[in-house]
């Protein structure tokens, strides 16, 4: 934004009158704090000296109509609006490339009820995802939504990446996770979906701001399921003899109806890594934690249907340890310092997608892509399987360099190379790259690549909904 | 304490959301810049030249209460708190401490109280300062003197009780707090003092109300090479505990219903006393106090800690306003506590909210339960 001091002061008195002025804050030292996400390119942008983006002002609203205020006031003065949940993103979605103002939802935290009989809670999104499930811990229950992020980013956050937590093959994504939204439309105008979202009465208009990332408005309330805390939980590591007798017990383990909450496998470098740094277990082959929750006898019979389906693809049972130990410290390996994906090495996350048919394939080609293709830089590619269907399954893939060019621009063309070459592999084999970790600005370009024409559609409605391209502008590939 | 020594902590906390969901500051501003990785990411880039100490960015490091609980979350522990401390030193040497901070610090360096007008000497004291030959050298802090001397009144009385001579004394001046606004040679110099004081004392023990005290005797003037003294230090709570289990204390019969306790940062956290308070609370009613949520280590800050209380007194209501509203709905009525600073927040942060809720130290408790 190109304006005098004069027009910002006019413009700050403004949104003051809406959100009150202790929440308009355009201090140095809230940029600063508010600069950077968790996106590799951010960190090294800026830790090499260059200089970030900063929107006029961070206004922290408390109502959906507030929002709605706010977003008016960017349509009538064409500014952009960028929600910023955490902030805990990796993909640069909360950047506000284009200045504007920055609507910081995490005042907006507020419980507004809880349904013990049809096991609902109504909760405006700016909360804090650990929060929310310490509420309802307290009363007995659980979301079941535990990402690595839980203790940081927000419910908004994660709606709007369709985020997955580590109990996903039983409980699902964000988007099985929430029955009605409300939503600020780029027009400012609050759009609530029906209170249920299995109908036939129209499509379900909830699921475009699944995975939106804030581009098509402002995600202000959610109707989310919950669980009463399981009656048990139970865990155990197997070691499995290779990748592939480990996704195919895996697979059986889906397709036969059975309903593990957790269920990660490891590759080779993934399990010699953790086999020796966790479990104290020294041996080959791939590592395969699972877990059961719910009422007691269910989850035994389940366990006992599921250890026969391991132990037949050659799994050796390693007992309870690995997977209580893993659960019990499933945060842990995020907290600095991260051995694996420290900061100033290069990293990022290709979570992939894809039908079983496909899913092995795509591992190999990828990781060939980015050992054999960055083979002059090191590049190390390790991965673990952590959200399984009935019909497909996901990985969550890191590549990593610890050595790269030291001229900032070369650096992030090396970054890019990686991640289109990352991509491709999962594209030209039948995948849907990412998973969970949201475009943002890191994979806006891919889109094309991913969707080919397909994704007209979304510029369609981009363009129908947000007619100034205020929301977010610059994200998911749909242009400035 | 040069940057280096903080230089790790810096440079992993600058990369880490993890730990902000239990900073009592950002709960309560939602500011990123309140938050641990907000402090370290604001410090790098001080180090790197991008960044002056000044305006906001000198602000902000005055609103952490340094109850460590950003330290307590972290799976591996980094010394956060230590770097926002670390962060005010650097602060004051460039000379750019706000205007507040350099006020209150002048107060402390000329009367060892932070406030405006001391800290009073409640009447209960007066012919207790300077007593000579005395058992137990009582120090009350200067939040209860001046706003709670109902505390020092039931210490009184406890140890008429038990009688045991105490006495006090007039300048209570630690260090502590000039150490924790980043002004570390006057701390020295405070402190040094203060233990010069109490050797020309020498009492059997000294006992404390405030925590930040203990805390400084047995910990902190480490820190500013100053060794501790040769008496033992004991907080009030754990006073009463020891007296307790000799069978000299004699508690009991002050059944209340609801009552709550809250673990000050500097006595539970930091010193690991947590369950003394306990044993006197449940002696004192006949009852263990209701547990909260966040208690224990994970105890949640009622924003009194460190200078906050003096230096951001509405922002810390605002924090001890979260606490107790957890605590109400909780079930809790009487909310005990063991500090000072503390009580005095809470007892101004509930000042005509009409909640009817109390705060008590835990030495009142005990008082009212004293058995004849
Ligand atoms: C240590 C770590 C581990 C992680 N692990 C996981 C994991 O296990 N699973 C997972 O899914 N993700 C994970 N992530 C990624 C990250 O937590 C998610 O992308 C999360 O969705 C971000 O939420 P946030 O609240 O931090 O949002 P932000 O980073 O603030 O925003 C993310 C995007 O959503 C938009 N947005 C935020 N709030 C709203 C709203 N209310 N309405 C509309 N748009 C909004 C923003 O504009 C942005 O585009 C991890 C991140 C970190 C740092
Ligand atoms: S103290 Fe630990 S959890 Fe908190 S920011 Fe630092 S490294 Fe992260
Ligand atoms: S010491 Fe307490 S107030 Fe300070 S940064 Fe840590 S959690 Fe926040």
């Amino acid at each position: 934004m190109n304006r005098s001091d004069f027009t910002v002061e006019i413009l700050r008195y403004e949104l003051e009158s809406i959100v009150g002025a202790d929440h308009v804050v355009t201090d140095e030292a809230e940029m600063e704090a508010q600069a950077l996400d968790v996106w590799w390119v951010t960190r090294f942008w800026r830790f090499s000296d260059n200089d970030f983006p900063k929107p006029f002002a961070i206004v922290f609203p408390e109502t959906a109509e507030q929002v709605s205020r706010v977003v008016r006031f960017c349509n009538e003065h064409r500014i952009a609006c960028v929600p910023r949940g955490g902030g805990a993103g990796d993909s640069g979605g909360a950047s506000p490339i284009r200045g504007g103002v920055v609507l910081d939802m995490k005042r907006m935290d507020r419980i507004v009820s809880l349904n013990e009989r049809s096991l609902t809670v109504r909760v405006q999104t700016g909360i804090i995802q650990k929060h929310l499930e310490e509420y309802l811990n307290r009363k007995g229950y659980t979301m079941n939504h535990f990402p690595a992020s839980f203790t940081t980013s927000t419910l908004g956050g994660f709606i709007s990446t369709n985020g997955t937590g580590v109990l996903s093959s039983k409980y699902g994504k964000m988007i099985d996770m929430v029955h009605q939204l409300e939503v600020v439309l780029p027009s400012g105008r609050i759009f609530k979906s029906l209170p249920v979202r299995l109908h036939s009465t129209g499509p379900d208009y909830s699921r475009l701001f699944f995975g939106a990332e804030g581009t098509l408005g402002i995600v202000t309330e959610a109707l989310c399921k919950i669980h009463p805390l399981p009656q048990k939980r139970l865990f155990r590591g197997f070691l499995l003899p290779g990748l592939a007798e480990g996704v195919e017990a895996g697979r059986r383990i889906m397709v036969n109806g059975l309903q593990p909450s957790l269920m990660r496998l490891y590759d080779e470098k993934d399990t010699g890594h953790i086999l020796t740094k966790q479990f104290g277990v020294d041996a080959q082959g791939c590592v395969m934690l699972v877990g059961f929750d719910g009422r007691g006898r269910v989850v035994d019979a389940q366990y006992e249907d599921a250890r026969e389906i391991l132990e037949a693809a050659g799994a050796r049972d390693l007992g309870e340890d690995p997977g209580k130990n893993w659960w019990e410290g499933r945060y842990k390996s995020y907290y600095p310092p991260n051995d694996y994906i420290a900061y100033p090495w290069m990293t990022a996350v290709t979570d992939t997608v894809a039908p079983y048919e496909d899913i092995e394939r795509i591992y190999h080609e990828m990781r060939r892509a980015v050992e054999e293709g960055f083979a002059q830089w090191g590049a190390q590619f390790h991965a673990h399987f952590s959200h399984w269907y009935d019909w497909g399954a996901s990985f969550y893939p890191t590549f990593l360099l610890k050595e790269y060019p030291e001229d900032t621009r070369e650096a992030m063309r090396l970054y890019n190379r990686i991640l289109d070459a990352a991509a491709r592999a999962s594209v030209d084999n039948g995948g849907v790259i990412n998973e969970h970790h949201g475009i943002g600005l890191r994979s806006g370009r891919l889109m094309r690549l991913i969707y080919g024409e397909r994704y007209d559609l979304a510029v369609d409605i981009k363009r129908a909904l947000d007619t100034q391209n205020i929301m977010n502008p610059g994200k998911l590939g749909l242009g400035d | 304490m040069g940057i280096d020594e903080i230089r790790e902590t810096m440079d992993s906390c600058k990369h880490c959301f993890m730990c902000r969901h239990a900073c009592p500051t950002f709960l309560t501003t939602k500011l990123d810049s309140h938050t641990p990785r907000g402090y370290a990411l604001m410090m790098a880039e001080v180090d790197a030249g991008k960044l002056r100490w000044a305006g906001s960015v000198a602000d902000r490091f005055y609103q952490c209460s340094q109850c460590g609980l950003c330290r307590q979350d972290c799976a591996y522990h980094w010394a956060e708190d230590d770097l926002v401390r670390h962060g005010r030193e650097e602060i004051v040497a460039a000379g750019a401490a706000p205007a507040r901070i350099r006020e209150i610090a002048d107060r402390l360096m000329k009367t060892g109280t932070p406030v405006e007008g001391g800290s009073g000497i409640p009447a209960v004291m007066r012919d207790k300062i300077g007593a000579k030959g005395a058992e137990v050298l009582y120090v009350a802090g200067w939040a209860a003197r001046r706003e709670a001397p109902e505390t020092i009144e039931a210490m009184a009385k406890i140890f008429d009780s038990l009688k045991v001579t105490w006495c006090c004394m007039e300048d209570e001046g630690c260090g502590i707090e000039l150490l924790e606004l980043g002004y570390a040679g006057e701390a020295r110099r405070q402190a040094a003092a203060f233990v010069k004081r109490v050797a020309k004392i020498a009492p059997k023990r000294i006992v404390s109300s405030c925590p930040h005290l203990c805390r400084a005797l047995r910990e902190q003037h480490g820190l500013l090479g100053i060794d501790p003294p040769s008496m033992p230090v004991l907080h009030t709570a754990e006073f009463l505990a020891v007296e307790l289990e000799a069978g000299r204390l004699s508690i009991g019969g002050g059944r209340r219903e609801a009552v709550g306790y809250h673990d000050p940062c500097q006595l539970g956290r930091k010193l690991g006393i947590f369950d003394e308070p306990r044993r006197v609370i449940a002696a004192a009613i006949g009852a263990p106090p209701l547990e909260l949520y966040h208690s224990r280590e994970a105890a949640e800050c009622c924003g009194a800690g460190s200078v906050m209380l003096t230096t951001e007194p509405d922002l810390a209501a605002d924090v001890a306003r979260r606490r107790l509203e957890g605590a109400r709905n909780e079930g809790v009525r009487t909310l005990v506590t063991a500090c000072g600073n503390c009580k005095t927040l809470m007892r101004r942060a509930l000042e005509g909210d009409g909640s009817g809720m109390e705060v008590l130290d835990i030495a009142e408790l005990a008082a009212a339960s004293l058995r004849s």
